[in-house]
């Protein structure tokens, strides 16, 4: 058997070998995984085999939920977890989604590199977590089997799947969706039985998780971001010696730069498989996207009403 | 390991409970590898593994079989059936493999499907004649169809993990899941044969059949609910067993065979069977992580490859590496732990993965009906009041059969992927 | 002995009402939402987590109860091969072991149950803190343990008269 988890007792001289758990709910193909699995890359190939990742993808571990809980005790060093997974302990994660605060990637980039978003991750150590790095996954849109969404008013009376999170239920109240909660593992046959009519997804994962074989419309509206970071047991990443942490900044800044760029592609290659699947897809219109901007306007005002550091990124992500 | 799995045998053969017994290797396979948070991680395994809403179907199927146990429901079931098959040797027991099949169709889960049959049938088998432990055995085998006729929560499972279109596996899961259930009727011909089990009348006679089904058209509305409104799509597969639960009632009110005072019983049973078979979950799930955790599947594998590059013996070590596992782990859980290394390994040795993945799931699904350790035997054994090593003896016509049907779809890729093709192409 | 029955056989009629009574909720709560769905196409967002938070409370307590009347699956195959004298005096060994782990899993599961990654979780659709879900865990297997020792002297007795698990369930 292998040594349980991560480093030796003294982890301050710099030849010490360190062995990381990782793990991911989700495939290896998502923007998430690959930045994980590009710092396992980087972290190995840097410090010449000294510091190695144990790499436990597709759940075998366990969920969203269950990794962070495992992070915060220190049963695994790290995971790669949906930001909205964290609102259960702390909402300061939330604002990265606020509905429409981002017009594209590199803006989003821009904010989660900015000292604004430095000082949210920075309060998650409250929780004995270490946030490294957050990367995005792909913003949602609107996946159904009824119509296409054009306006505010087509949402009205499809039956819509959304994540389990206080954001998205609020969002999704704001613009009046009906909204059907239902287990992950359930949506491909809810979606085929007609049990729900659509859900609120990204793109790259319409396309992994063969949702595109149940689905008619995709209505394009970046609605949301959905960010997930790269988490670290804080009082692990305290024990690394200060020449380590500079390593592991080094390389999670080449990974989260490798990972984002690769959302873009990766959206971009799952449009064309979602598009010859034969799905139909619709742009919404400047017009009809500002009915939604000014029915989640509320939602701007309560979260920069629930923290300073909140304010403060709200702030900078609108001057961007 | 070979200490661990010694630590297994050990404590099941003395007699401790088999959840505990899951738990105790877990725990020991934790401390073999000198993990340093066993204290979190048991726990939270033990909470995470029965936080799945779909295991709801458990509870729900079992005090809806009672509750139309007790409001004579089952009864009018039973007597159509029999009017209309009874006339056959062995026919109930064809039955049960058609309605089975039927359930499976509608249903995804195997669990789901052997605790309606439990409910239902065994009662009806026993007092028609019929061995409890033969009626017990097909019952937990039938169970197996409900993971292979589609839809089935486990294809769309592997389908995410393996990256192939769930479609093309349901479609796939129609045929093999056909074979299995002639495979289990083979296995009646020859038991009710040797056991000559009684006839229920000499001929099929229309005017009483149709008279009887006429008097329990109210009692058949139980079945016919559960099947149109999951199709409708009206409630989910696991939300049919609540809606069941409720027309049972009303219907069993109606009937006046079943009374307010009853409930209470029936649910409180109904709880009390479920939390034996979720504890048993429960303790499986810290298994799964520790395999996970200690990288076992990608051991196996290794083993696997380093052994041979032939295709066909990589199939049948495989399919030995999958029994073993079934006989410690619950499907879905080593699902999730194996697809990630076997689906390569498939890849690699060119096979289709539709083929392949069939293949992994059918053999999973069968290790849940196979000794010492199958979910679908326990709750057998739990719902019907079955000893368990009356199943544990009787199970093996039936496994030895799957298993025959196994090796053939696994050496004949176009049965599997015949249809799938057809209809969608390469 | 016979007032400490009597008190568990109170605490075993309390659990049973209990799951009864979870069972009946559960029942209802997906059916509601059922009809909800069909005619409003929207359901509750806390009933998922209710419905199983309620099969997890009835689990842990439901098994102390299974576990009181020998009633868990287990195999017994081997030990039914043995001389019966031999089985009996095998079997109180099992239960010491037994009884060690369930009080070990109480221990472990209440410290999970009362730390941080617990206890300042909150659950999405109830907004209530997990440690009430959690705490099926500590309260099941602390019963299961005091059921434990209840059923020493059984065990002990029947070393006497005959063997014990092939008696099964008195369920
Ligand atoms: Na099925
Ligand atoms: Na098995």
């Amino acid at each position: 058997g292998g040594s349980g988890s991560g480093k030796t007792d003294s982890g301050n001289a710099s030849d010490d070998k360190i062995s990381i758990t990782m793990g991911i709910e989700g495939g290896d193909d998502l923007p998430d995984a690959i930045m994980g699995l590009k710092f396992k890359e980087l972290i190995e190939e840097k410090s010449n085999g000294r510091i190695t990742v144990s790499w436990y993808g597709n759940g075998q571990l366990g969920g969203d939920d269950e990794l962070l809980q495992q992070v915060m005790n220190g049963s695994i060093n790290a995971a790669l977890i949906s930001t909205s997974t964290f609102s259960d302990y702390s909402e300061e994660l939330d604002v990265l989604q606020l509905p429409f605060l981002f017009k594209d990637y590199e803006t989003e980039k821009k904010a989660l590199e900015s000292s604004e978003a430095q000082a949210l991750y920075k309060d998650l150590e409250e929780l004995n977590l270490k946030i490294l790095a957050v990367t995005e996954i792909g913003m949602r849109n609107f996946a159904n089997n009824t119509k296409p969404i054009e306006k505010l008013s087509d949402l009205k009376g499809i039956k819509m799947r959304i994540v389990p999170s206080t954001l998205v239920a609020r969002a999704a109240e704001l613009v009046g969706m009906t909204v059907t909660p239902m287990s992950y593992s359930e949506i491909y046959t809810g979606l085929q039985q007609n049990i729900i009519d659509g859900e609120e997804i990204n793109l790259i994962s319409i396309n992994l998780e063969r949702h595109y074989e149940v689905l008619k419309y995709v209505s394009l509206i970046n609605f949301y971001t959905f960010p997930s970071a790269l988490t670290f047991n804080l009082d692990f990443y305290n024990g690394l010696s200060d020449e380590d942490k500079a390593l592991f900044d080094e390389c999670k800044e080449e990974a989260f730069n490798y990972s984002i760029a690769q959302t873009e592609q990766k959206e971009e290659d799952s449009l064309q498989v979602i598009s010859n699947a034969g799905l139909q897809l619709n742009e919404i219109s400047e017009e009809a996207k500002a009915e939604f901007k000014t029915a989640v306007q509320p939602m701007y005002d309560e979260y920069a009403a629930k923290s300073e550091n909140m304010a403060a990124f709200i702030k900078m992500a609108q001057g961007l | 390991m070979v200490l661990v799995i010694l630590a297994f045998i050990l404590s099941l053969v003395v007699g401790i409970p088999i959840a505990f017994v899951l738990g105790m290797t877990g725990i020991a396979h934790l401390v073999v590898i000198n993990y340093p948070d066993i204290a979190n991680i048991v726990p939270q395994r033990m909470f995470y593994g029965i936080n799945v809403f779909s295991y709801m179907c458990i509870p729900f199927f079992i005090a809806a079989g009672q509750i139309m146990n007790k409001g004579g429901i089952t009864q009018k079931i039973v007597d159509v059936s029999q009017e209309f098959v009874g006339f056959k040797r062995g026919g109930l027991a064809y039955t049960v493999v058609l309605v089975g099949m039927v359930l499976a169709a509608i249903l995804g889960s195997a669990n789901a499907v052997s605790v309606i049959l439990c409910t239902i049938m065994i009662p009806a088998m026993v007092s028609s004649g019929y061995d409890e432990e033969f009626a017990g055995s097909l019952v937990a085998s039938s169970g197996i169809l409900g993971c292979i006729i589609p839809p089935s929560v486990d294809f769309v499972i592997y389908a995410v993990l393996a990256g192939v279109s769930v479609q093309k596996l349901f479609v796939g899961g129609i045929l093999p899941g056909i074979c299995l259930g002639f495979g289990f009727m083979a296995v009646i011909a020859i038991t009710t044969k040797k056991k000559k089990y009684p006839k229920y009348k000499e001929h099929f006679e229309p005017g009483p059949a149709f008279k009887t089904l006429f008097t329990s058209l109210p009692a058949l509305c139980v079945p016919v609910i559960i099947v149109g409104g999951v199709l409708a799509g009206v409630f989910t597969p696991t939300e049919s067993g609540a809606v069941a639960c409720v027309v049972a009632t009303i219907l069993g009110f109606a009937y006046r065979n079943l009374k307010i005072k009853d409930l209470p019983g029936i649910f409180a049973s109904a709880a009390l069977i479920t939390a034996g078979i979720m504890l048993i979950i429960s303790f499986g799930n810290v298994i799964g992580w520790t395999l996970a955790f200690d990288k076992v599947p990608e051991k196996l594998v290794q083993a696997i490859t380093s052994t041979t590059t032939n295709p066909s013996l990589v199939m049948a070590l495989v399919l030995g590496m999958l029994f073993l596992i079934g006989m410690v782990m619950e499907a879905f859980a080593a699902m999730i732990i194996l697809v990630p290394v076997l689906y390569p390994l498939g890849e690699a040795m060119g096979y289709d993965p539709i083929h392949f993945g069939m293949i992994i799931i059918i053999m999973l699904t069968i290790a849940l009906a196979t000794p010492p350790v199958g979910m679908l035997l326990f709750t057998t054994s739990k719902v019907s009041g079955i000893h368990l090593n009356k199943l544990n003896k009787s199970i093996w016509p039936f496994v030895a059969a799957g298993m025959v049907v196994t090796i053939i779809l696994a050496y004949v890729p176009q049965i599997t992927t015949f249809l799938p093709n057809l209809l969608y192409g390469k | 002995m016979r007032a400490i029955t009597a008190a568990f056989d109170k605490i075993e009629w309390l659990v049973k009402i209990l799951a009864a009574a979870a069972m009946f909720l559960m029942t209802v709560i997906v059916t509601v939402c059922v009809v909800k769905r069909y005619c409003f196409g929207t359901t509750f967002i806390w009933s998922d987590e209710l419905v199983r938070y309620l099969l997890i409370w009835s689990t842990f307590l439901g098994a102390a109860v299974g576990f009181r009347h020998f009633d868990l699956v287990l195999l017994d195959l081997f030990i039914g091969l043995l001389p019966k004298k031999f089985a009996s005096f095998l079997a109180i060994i099992v239960h010491f072991v037994t009884m060690v782990f369930i009080g070990y899993i109480f221990y472990i599961s209440l410290n999970y149950t009362l730390s941080p990654a617990v206890l300042f979780k909150n659950s999405t659709g109830l907004g209530i803190s997990m440690m009430y879900p959690f705490l099926a865990l500590p309260l099941g297997f602390g019963l299961m343990f005091l059921f434990g020792i209840e059923n020493i002297p059984k065990i002990i007795n029947r070393l006497k008269i005959k063997n014990l698990i092939t008696e099964g369930g008195e369920r």
